[in-house]
């Protein structure tokens, strides 16, 4: 048997020999990784949310009321070709009288005898709504001429782009948190195995053993936990969400496939956290 | 033909014990004892030929390995041509017996054919082969420093290094296992046995070392 599959196999057997502790190490690991992939579905639930919100503002592109439709279907031509520019629709002076009257149903309403609203465009856009891009989409729409006024909820848009930013932010704080709460659990869970195996590295060491072949079990053992608990997160994931209800939390729903990297994570998590725990060991 | 020489060795702990000024060798197939009393020194003896400790002066040459020139990558090359065997046995009590003598001969990279014959060969030699598949907290006392003795043997040393390897033993098995050193430095392998036991020394008409406070007599 060569070097290389003894280390790997001791390192499957270290995972019998030691069956609490591995046992403990999993389901730590798994627990960890089972808290980041809620905190990342809510997170990334939340932001999506508001960038939905987001995408829901719509420039209104109030026309020159001296166009004729020849010159209003120019624009829309040239206002399509406008990048960034995603949809648009047309509302005319008779449709925006029929909204107007809809939302104003009173008396006054039957006292206009001209239609005083003007023809418009409603533009939704492709890529990010941020104020910069807004503005420099705007300046463009101006600059085709033939408009009278751009209006957009600057202000509600301003507030979903603040929340945006900060919330995120405060996700990648309090998940780097959480990722170091894990890790400093996990780091306990092996110091404490090796404080049990000292003797034997001890031992080991004095009977010839190269670091390498010392830690190697080590790391396989690791790997091992690290990609069961991940294995052993998603699957809680997929069974939680099977028996238990969070439309109200999750409303944008939960794509499981995007959580796949929880297995990855995981391995590598805890080949580091054994580098870290081992790394002055021998 | 491999020995282990001491010239001039000082070596210091923090608080203050050690050896000084050590000087002696230890010849091919020589047995030689090394007596004194506890926190004589003795074990650090063992630990400066181990390299696990490095002299604040002077050197220690091993085979062909000198601990002034000795990298840390060497040091478990120094080991593997040198059997350990300690008082409390200090076998891989997660490992059964055929294992922890397998062991030593795997980190050196036998080949798996010969893991096993050597592995028998040597569990035969202590006459514990019934016993290979049992956990070394299963056997008795005498019957762990066997297999020490075994693990010890297995990858042919030139040297045993042996720290007090009666000392949790009764004296009647500490007679066998005497005898078995006795054996083995008779088919050619040098024994350095560190013991306080003057009773057990007396009985053996081979070279001793004494030591005192940190400094080697004899």
């Amino acid at each position: 048997m060569s070097l290389f599959l003894f280390i790997i196999k001791d390192g499957f057997a270290g995972l019998v020999r030691s069956k609490f502790t591995s046992f403990l190490t999993m389901i730590t690991l798994s627990l960890a990784v089972l808290l980041l992939l809620f905190y990342f579905l809510i997170s990334q639930n939340i932001l999506l949310k508001i960038s939905e919100l987001k995408s829901r503002v719509t420039i209104e592109i109030f026309l020159d009321p001296d166009l004729d439709s020849s010159d209003i279907e120019n624009f829309n031509r040239r206002l399509q070709k406008i990048t960034g520019v995603d949809s648009v629709r047309f509302v005319s002076k008779e449709a925006a009288l029929e909204k107007f009257k809809e939302l104003f149903s009173g008396d006054y309403v039957q006292l206009i005898d001209e239609n005083p609203l003007p023809a418009s465009f409603q533009v939704k856009l492709t890529a990010e709504m941020n104020q910069a891009y807004v503005q420099k989409i705007i300046a463009e729409i101006k600059s085709l001429g033939a408009v009278d006024e751009v209006v957009y909820h600057r202000k509600l848009l301003s507030a979903l782009n603040q929340y945006y930013d900060s919330l995120r932010r405060i996700f990648v704080g309090v998940g780097l948190g959480l990722a170091l709460l894990s890790f400093f659990l996990l780091w306990i869970n092996i110091k404490l195995t090796l404080k049990i195996k000292e003797r034997a590295i001890e031992t080991m060491k004095l009977v010839g053993a190269k670091p390498g072949l010392i830690l190697g079990p080590f790391y396989v053992q690791a790997a091992i936990e690290g990609a069961t608990a991940g294995l052993i997160s998603l699957l809680a994931v997929r069974l939680i969400f099977r028996f238990f209800r969070f439309d109200e939390l999750f409303p944008a729903g939960v794509n499981f496939s995007t959580l796949n990297w929880a297995v990855g994570v995981s391995l590598l998590f805890s080949i580091f956290t054994c580098y870290w725990a081992t790394r002055r060991l021998v | 033909m491999k020995k282990i020489q001491f010239n001039a060795v000082t070596a210091t702990y923090k608080n203050g014990e050690g050896i000084r000024r050590a000087d002696f060798v230890l010849n091919p197939h020589e047995f030689l004892f090394l007596t004194g009393p506890s926190g004589a020194g003795k074990t650090t003896i063992l630990k400066l030929i181990l390299m696990s400790m490095l002299p604040d002066s002077g050197d220690v040459q091993v085979g062909k390995y000198n601990s002034q020139h000795i990298s840390k990558k060497e040091i478990p090359l120094v080991r593997r041509q040198i059997g350990c065997v300690f008082q409390d046995f200090r076998l891989l009590e997660d490992r059964n017996i055929y294992e922890n003598i397998a062991f030593v001969l795997r980190i050196t990279g036998h080949r798996e054919k010969s893991i096993k014959r050597k592995t028998f060969k040597m569990l035969a030699e202590v006459g514990l082969s019934h016993k290979r598949n049992q956990r070394p907290q299963q056997l008795s006392g005498g019957e762990q420093q066997r297999i020490a003795i075994a693990r010890a043997l297995a990858n042919d040393p030139f040297v045993i290094l042996a720290d007090e390897p009666t000392g949790n033993l009764d004296p009647e098995t500490a007679k066998d296992i005497l005898s078995l050193f006795k054996t083995i430095n008779e088919r050619g392998t040098a024994v350095l046995m560190a013991t306080h036991n003057q009773n057990l020394v007396a009985q053996y008409a081979y070279r001793k070392l004494e030591l005192k406070n940190g400094r080697v007599f004899g």
